[in-house]
């Protein structure tokens, strides 16, 4: 029956998640219960959720903003959704009131008017009707009332906190909505879920305003802003009421709640997917298109990729999901018509459907990989796809999607970042007015720990037990913050997420802008899911962008154009550099730790890298299954099989399990389910219950096919302890492609591979680490030059350094390495030059000037034409910027082999 | 005109409401509940806090009467010490 409950999704309002609230809703028996978040609808599909789970029917609304009022403070109404239409309404509604400044959002009587259809307004003490009441104006909230009632059905809310007043105010409202004939109900304004909680509540309130805890400043004084029961309520109301007319008010607020019950499927759309409007037919057109890629990817006369076509695309068929496979495909070509780098990753790389359509770049075939784990008739709702793009090119890969879909179809995701331990502190400190310096001192003494475990984490920690935080005063600090834990703070855009659906996106999500402008749907990852919206993540890899940056530097430098995806996948002499383990800068395999493995597992192929990969994982190396693996690999043992049977499945790996994959088919093998029905089990067993019914289920269909019970013991035993750390085999294969493609880089064209690295930093290792490898192999660092450098780190000829002798460092170093270190004319015939980028402070307006500017004759001509600060010139000179510039004066050719520029220049750049 | 008290009171309720209060010794009975609001504590300027920052002081204006004459009557419950108090008179 309630209708006005702010959960923790109003931020720095609310002190109860959605969860809590309908949980505890369902205990005092309520039937409805409303969420109506301030300013946005941000827990609405938690909430819908949530009361499914608890039992309790759900209501939606939003309490809106409506600017100060004609007396100053802010005034608020609280729209319901009723219906279908209502629900498009809100999200309209919403989305209309934060179309201004953003972070500001503001309704008026006006927005509401125009988004009108199937909304309840409730007018409560927050708005301009209440105000005009409690200021003993019965005219004047009379007439309020009736510009109300011309523009949205309306409702009074009577609201009873028992402050001083209340209870008159009630009675006088009731009195309007008499005499004027309009419904009034009861409302609590809920923020929070019992009495107990006010201290929350009021720390929000103060922290929301940046004021420390004083009286006049809370909202809330009395702490009866909790979900009562309706016995409470009407209580409440007959106080100031009379009995009768609560129990008539308890009835009409349980009659509205009634009407505006929200049904998940027939009124949110959460029952079927939304997609991009694919034409008509989408399966026809699929199955074509994956005809077509067969021949493309000459496999039209492979009976196995045929059988396999047809399996997956049954699966597609059954699930009617074909238009999505066609969106996603879309989405890459369409990335890719941009010239920006796009890769799949994840477990989408193991279907065929996805290869054909150009989505994937690895045959699944080829690497033996699963469909199911991606996609099965087991699987509920739509699949993932995540393809990885150039990190410096991802929000134009963003504005592609939008201009394709068009601005109304298209939103970006939202997340919420939540109170911690520090965050906590800091708010819960300054809002009892503890000295800005000793609240920094206390948040920094915790490390990053969630805001519960504070005082876990007191009597734990040894340097916090000598600390006497705990206290006296801080005590409270501490326990209120400890309260705020995982309450939301403020919402940022999903690093990743984009939704792609058609012109009813707006009717189904709210949204806002982002701080980058671009539109966000109020929704979260898990949200949109669960709304039947279509989620492509988008990764900006760094990586990706190195590699881009590589290929073109090449092409500048004459090399011509590289097709890296047409790039034979088993070139030996890549391998050979692989091998070496001097992988700096690879993707994946570059970190200390992986450089001693792939020393020892010597890989030879592709898929040596995907086990790699997959081995390469805390749960394996903690487990210790590197080990055995290693010694069958070098033959110092035979591979021990947990099973005869289970040797085709476990061949690849050599009787160690490493793949999701490989999960399956044994779960598959001892019990003949079928694939689908394996990824199902294989899920289960994430939990310990699963596990429990999991393994009763494996042991009885194992051993009714007759495996005898030590043997399936035995791998029920080796299946538990990989459940917890296995690895997706596609995710892998989808990982090595980028691996193979930076090392290939990297022996063929190391000018250009160092450069990109260098400019796009997509690994872990400081520049300096990173030079040190390209001198090793054979790559002269060209020093920094004002009539040279770019922007970004690039390729050049030596011949055509100048006054540099480039060769001069190059040659005996290049011999000095092992035997991966490419030899030949190729290597010494480009040097990498230092970027302008890396002096530390430079703006970009400055190295557009720069290179505008040029060429320049001395210091002065610099000076006087390229307009750069005194500071970034005085830092170019001590970079040796102009060094060039005066090489006869500094006369020897050979400078550039005496201190190596790059680590003279540390200094001065970043 | 009003008078301050802080006197000590024993309160006998009905429904959530005072009904009746004995005062210095002499018995009041509610006729009417004038206002009821509460009021939480100022937690965040208490040196110790106890160990739940829980408690609220409710008070109540009513009209009471001893005998014949009526009087209003501000009655203090304090939650954490479960006491009743007298804090205003008007007559």
């Amino acid at each position: 029956m309630h209708l006005h409950v702010a959960s923790a999704y109003s931020l720095r309002y609310g002190a109860a998640r959605p969860e809590a609230l309908a949980r505890r809703a369902a205990e005092l028996g309520l039937e409805t219960l409303a969420l109506t978040d301030r300013d946005g609808l941000y827990g609405a599909v938690r909430h819908v959720r949530a009361c499914r789970d608890a039992g309790v029917r759900p209501v939606l609304g939003a309490d809106l903003a409506l600017g100060p009022g004609p007396g100053g403070g802010e005034e608020r109404a609280v729209v319901l959704a009723a219906g279908r239409a209502g629900w498009a309404s809100l999200c309209r509604l919403v989305t209309a009131a934060h179309a201004g400044e953003r972070g500001r959002p503001v309704a008026s009587r006006e927005l509401v008017g125009e988004h009108a259809d199937g909304l309840v307004v409730l007018l409560g003490p927050w708005s301009d009707v209440g105000r005009a009441v409690a200021a003993r104006r019965p005219d004047l909230a009379a007439r309020r009332l009736a510009a109300w009632r011309a523009t949205a059905e309306c409702a009074l809310e009577i609201v009873d906190h028992h402050d001083v007043g209340d209870g008159h105010r009630a009675a006088r409202m009731l009195a309007l909505a008499r005499s004027e004939g309009v419904p009034a109900v009861l409302g609590n304004a809920v923020r929070y879920l019992e009495p107990a909680d006010h201290p929350v509540a009021q720390v929000l309130d103060v922290t929301r305003r940046l004021v420390p805890l004083h009286r006049r400043h809370l909202d809330d004084r009395t702490g009866h802003a909790y979900l009562k029961s309706e016995e409470r309520m009407r209580r409440t109301a007959a106080l100031s009421c009379g009995a009768e007319e609560a129990d008539a008010l308890v009835a009409a607020t349980r009659a509205l709640a009634e009407r505006c019950v929200l049904d998940p499927g027939r009124d949110l759309g959460m029952d079927e997917v939304h997609l991009p409007e694919t034409g008509a037919d989408p399966y026809g057109r699929l199955a074509a298109r994956c005809a077509e890629g067969l021949a493309a990817r000459g496999l039209d006369r492979s009976a196995e990729a045929a059988r396999r076509l047809d399996h997956e695309l049954g699966i597609i068929a059954r699930k009617g999901l074909a238009a999505y496979f066609l969106t996603v495909a879309d989405a890459a070509g369409l990335i890719r018509s941009r010239g920006i780098r796009c890769a799949i990753r994840g477990s989408g790389a193991g279907s065929l459907v996805n290869h054909l359509l150009g989505i994937s770049d690895l045959d699944p075939l080829r690497h033996d990989l699963v469909m199911e784990r991606f996609l099965a008739d087991s699987r509920p709702g739509l699949p993932d796809i995540d393809l990885d793009v150039e990190s410096a090119r991802r929000l134009e890969a963003y504005r592609a999607l939008f201009d394709r879909y068009g601005a109304d179809a298209t939103a970006c995701v939202s997340m919420m970042e939540t109170y911690r331990a520090r965050s906590a502190i800091r708010d819960v400190g300054n809002a009892v007015g503890l000295p800005p310096q000793e609240i920094d001192a206390i948040a920094k003494a915790f490390p990053h720990i969630r805001a519960r475990q504070i005082r876990a984490a007191l009597a734990d920690l040894p340097e916090l037990r000598q600390s006497n935080l705990g206290q006296g005063q801080l005590e409270v600090v501490f326990r209120i913050a400890e309260r705020l834990d995982g309450l939301p703070r403020h919402i940022a855009m999903h690093p990743c997420g984009v939704l792609l659906s058609n012109a009813t996106l707006r009717d189904r999500t709210p949204v806002e802008q982002s701080a980058l402008g671009f539109p966000m749907s109020q929704f979260d990852k898990d949200d949109v899911e669960a709304m039947g919206l279509l989620k492509l993540d988008v990764i900006g890899v760094r990586m990706q962008s190195a590699m881009a940056h590589a290929v073109a530097e090449v092409e500048r430098a004459g090399g011509g154009r590289i097709d890296l995806e047409a790039v034979p996948r088993d070139d030996p002499s890549t391998f050979g550099l692989i091998r070496t383990s001097r992988t700096l800068g690879c993707f994946q395999i570059e970190s200390p730790g992986q450089r001693e493995l792939i020393g020892r597992l010597q890989p030879r192929d592709l898929d040596d890298l995907v086990i790699d990969i997959s081995l390469f994982r805390p749960g394996p190396v903690a487990s210790d299954m590197v080990t055995p693996y290693l010694d069958s690999r070098e033959g110092l043992r035979a591979p021990a099989y947990p099973h005869p049977d289970l040797e085709p499945v476990l061949r690849e790996s050599l009787g160690v399990i490493v793949f999701h994959e490989q999960v399956l088919r044994v779960i598959d093998v001892f019990t003949g389910c079928g694939l689908s029905d394996a990824e199902a089990a294989r899920r289960s067993l994430a939990s310990e219950e699963g596990q429990a019914v999991v393994g009763a289920w494996f042991r009885e269909h194992a051993l009714r096919r007759g495996y005898d019970e030590a043997s399936v013991e035995r791998v029920w035993r080796m299946l538990t302890a990989f459940g917890s750390f296995g690895f997706c085999k596609a995710h892998a294969a989808s990982f090595a492609l980028p691996t193979y493609q930076s090392a290939w880089l990297k022996r063929h064209h190391p000018a250009a591979f160092f450069a990109g690295v260098l400019t796009h930093d997509p690994g872990m290792y400081p520049k300096r680490a990173i030079l040190d490898d390209a001198r090793h192999y054979g790559v002269p660092i060209l020093p920094l030059d004002v009539n040279r450098s770019t922007a970004d780190w690039h390729v050049e000829p030596v011949s055509q350094g100048g006054a540099v002798a480039g060769p001069a460092n190059a040659g005996p170093s290049g011999d000095a390495g092992g035997g991966g270190a490419p030899s030949g004319a190729a290597a010494l015939a480009h040097g990498i030059r230092v970027a302008l980028n890396e002096v530390k402070g430079i703006s970009e307006a400055e190295v557009g000037r720069i290179v505008e500017e040029r060429p320049y004759r001395s210091l002065t001509d610099f000076w006087r034409r390229a307009r750069v600060s005194r500071p970034i010139v005085e830092r170019l000179v001590l970079a040796g910027g102009f060094d060039a510039l005066y090489d006869a004066v500094s006369a020897s050719p050979s400078g550039s082999s005496s201190p190596p520029p790059p680590t003279g220049r540390a200094e001065a750049t970043r | 005109m009003t008078r301050v008290f802080g006197d000590p009171v024993e309160v006998w309720s009905s429904d959530g409401r005072p009904v009746r209060f004995v005062w210095r010794g002499r018995l009041y009975t509610v006729r009417r509940v004038l206002e009821h609001w509460v009021t939480t504590r100022d937690w965040w300027r208490e040196q110790q806090p106890e160990a739940e920052v829980t408690g609220e002081r409710e008070f109540w204006r009513v009209e009471a009467t001893p005998d014949r004459e009526i009087g209003v009557y501000e009655l203090r419950y304090d939650a954490a010490t479960a006491t009743w108090m007298l804090s205003r008179v008007w007559d």
